[in-house]
């Protein structure tokens, strides 16, 4: 038996982990019968060894698999030859080439829309504080909840600069940042702007009540101004990752025609696709308070976001074999404690 | 302005009592020149990189070569971009004005080797591992497969360092105090390098065995990618070409006691083709 620990809840997988999409999709569509695998919504990082999910435990042999990669290249052996209708298999339908691309476009998705995801969950305060922060009480029992969200928000600040984007001021001296402290109610002007603009008031310190307010008025708007910035850079950003996966099309279909898009190897979905459309459905998920990056994509690749949530539709056609978490699988405090204490070992 | 009175004044003037010498900066260093055309401009490079050590290829020359995986592939790729050949001098005699130079890595502005060193008349520029333009490469597959190694390769080079410690790499021991570094000291600032830590933050929290089970996972990966491209190498770009023939000779030849070098010895026909393009430099 398979079991897949993802985020999420009831039969939900989470927005925050585009790779927990991704990775259920490919088990549910690869297997038909039910009693071969499970996917449970435990939110528990214990049980990865890496400490992040998804994680795939084949209980036969008590052997894990951590992250996306390892998960698809073990299910696509696992499952043998069989004719899926909608799921390459990556060791017998592709030559050489095709794999190795294949490979390089699913890291593509890994070490690069994977922070414009970060970005789009934590960074953008409307949807963090109107959205994902609030996720985190469904995933996890009292008290463990309050935490998690401001981890993930410092990972957050720390790993969007990689990709150029927050603060601005990337280069070799930003990576060791210091980290900073999620908005409540007063935000300092930050020091400097990104195009040069520095603030005259580095230093100011309010000089009565009314200045303060007049201050923190001010710093909001700051903020607001940087932050619709990074917005555009983030499509920016957004789109030329998506142009390689537009120029992988061309190359293997032969069109000259610019953002058409479809399936690249063989009129089914190979794996680099299906994380593409976790990535995608994530990025444009429909309760998200701000979701601009669906307008930019709605306005500019109507065509394709078509087709992608076409493919997401069908991906998401077959309900899975879902189940909570139960016993030592619940991330609450008691199991927290002993995993510490080693009274439990996953 | 207010004079200083005199009797303090020589009171102040005395107080260092010893006069220690001007600091002798030092103006050598052993550069490992590049062979080639000796041009008259004086536009030139130097590549810094942990340590150059000789290696004799099957032609009996004895050639300098840096000894860690992303250097060597940088150096290949320098001497194969301006019609160079590998240094074959010991530090001595300049054929070119281009070379090879052994640096701590407390030089670079990121702590990171390599970094290229461009001087031309008057100006200098560093440019530093993370700073690399990446080249522009119009093929789609060259660009993917260089961000695949680029990024997994040296994931794997970082994790081979933090786990198994192969302590030849770094100038210390017989160097100076100031470069004396233990293996610990080492592991914090490797853990640093391409941002690894910021990337891989839950490898470093408290329990200790994540960064092994990660180096594993990693290593069956750098297996299945290893099989692919090396039944792909000769279609591969020249560039591609050489930053893997970095990789698969250090691991070959100086990593062969830990788990990359036996993964690599699976690879015979890949590790040959390798030795005979360095060779060709």
């Amino acid at each position: 038996m398979l079991k897949l620990h993802v985020w999420g809840v009831n039969s939900q997988v989470s927005i925050i982990s585009p790779e927990c999409v991704a990775s259920s999709w490919l088990l549910i569509n690869q297997f038909n019968n039910e009693d071969q695998y499970e996917i449970i919504t435990s939110c528990n990082t214990n049980l990865s060894d890496l400490h992040t999910l998804p994680v795939l435990i084949d209980s036969d042999t008590n052997e894990k698999y951590h992250g996306y990669e390892e998960i698809s290249t073990f299910i696509d052996e696992f499952s043998g030859k069989k004719n899926n209708k909608l799921i390459l298999s990556q060791s017998q339908d592709l030559s050489i080439r095709e794999k190795l691309i294949n490979i390089g476009l699913i890291h593509q998705l890994i070490s690069k829309v994977e922070y414009i995801n970060q970005y789009n969950l934590y960074i953008n305060n409307r949807n963090y504080e109107g959205y994902v922060r609030k996720l985190f009480q469904n995933y996890l029992p009292f008290p463990m909840m309050y935490n998690q969200p401001l981890k993930f928000y410092n990972q957050a600040q720390l790993q969007v600069p990689l990709i150029g984007l927050n603060r601005g001021k990337v280069g070799f001296f930003s990576l060791s940042a210091t980290p900073e402290v999620a908005e409540t109610e007063y935000f300092k002007g930050e020091d400097l702007d990104e195009g040069g603009d520095e603030i005259e008031e580095v230093e100011t310190k309010p000089l009565s009540a009314l200045h303060e307010r007049q201050l923190i008025k001010k710093s909001k708007e700051k903020s607001l101004l940087q932050e619709s910035q990074n917005s555009l850079k983030c499509m920016n950003l957004l789109h030329s990752y998506l142009d390689i996966f537009f120029k992988t099309y061309q190359e293997f279909n032969g069109t000259e025609e610019k953002r058409k898009f479809g399936y690249i190897f063989k009129e089914k979905f190979s794996s680099s696709e299906v994380l593409l459309y976790g990535y995608i459905y994530c990025l444009t998920f429909e309760e998200l308070p701000d979701r601009f990056l669906n307008n930019y994509l709605n306005h500019k690749l109507p065509e394709t976001l078509k087709f992608i949530n076409q493919s997401i539709n069908e991906l998401n056609k077959k309900k899975g074999n879902f189940r909570p978490p139960k016993g030592d699988e619940i991330p609450n405090l008691w199991n927290e404690v002993k995993y510490w204490t080693r009274l439990v070992e996953y | 302005m207010v004079k200083v009175p005199e009797p303090i004044e020589r009171l102040f003037d005395t107080v260092p009592i010893i006069t220690y010498p001007k600091e002798e900066i030092i103006d050598h260093i052993d550069q490992f020149y590049f062979e080639g055309e000796n041009k008259t401009n004086d536009d030139s490079f130097k590549l810094g990189v942990h340590q150059v050590i000789p290696y004799q290829g099957s032609d009996e020359r004895i050639r300098y070569i840096p000894n860690d995986p992303i250097s060597l592939g940088y150096a290949l790729w320098l001497a194969h971009k301006n019609n160079l050949k590998l240094p074959t001098k010991d530090g001595k005699g300049q054929s070119s004005n281009n070379s090879i130079i052994q640096l701590s890595y407390h030089a670079a502005p990121d702590q990171q080797l390599p970094i290229l060193i461009e001087d031309s008349n008057e100006s200098r520029n560093i440019i530093s591992l993370t700073a690399v333009k990446k080249s522009d490469h119009t093929n789609i597959e060259s660009k993917l497969i260089t961000d695949l190694i680029d990024s997994k390769f040296i994931d794997l080079w970082i994790l081979c360092l933090l786990n198994e410690h192969p302590n030849h790499i770094f100038k210390d021991e017989d160097e100076d105090d100031l470069f004396h570094l233990n293996k610990y000291y080492n592991s914090y600032e490797v853990a640093n390098w391409k941002a690894f830590k910021i990337r891989y933050p839950n490898l470093f929290q408290i329990s200790g065995t994540s960064i092994k089970t990660f180096y594993k996972s990693e290593l069956k990966s750098f297996n299945q990618n290893l099989q692919l491209l090396s039944s792909n190498f000769i279609n591969l770009d020249m560039s591609l070409k050489l930053k893997l023939v970095g990789y698969v000779i250090i691991f070959d030849k100086y990593l062969s006691d830990t788990e990359i070098g036996i993964i690599i010895k699976n690879y015979p026909s890949l590790i040959k083709s390798s030795y005979k393009l360095l060779e060709k430099y």
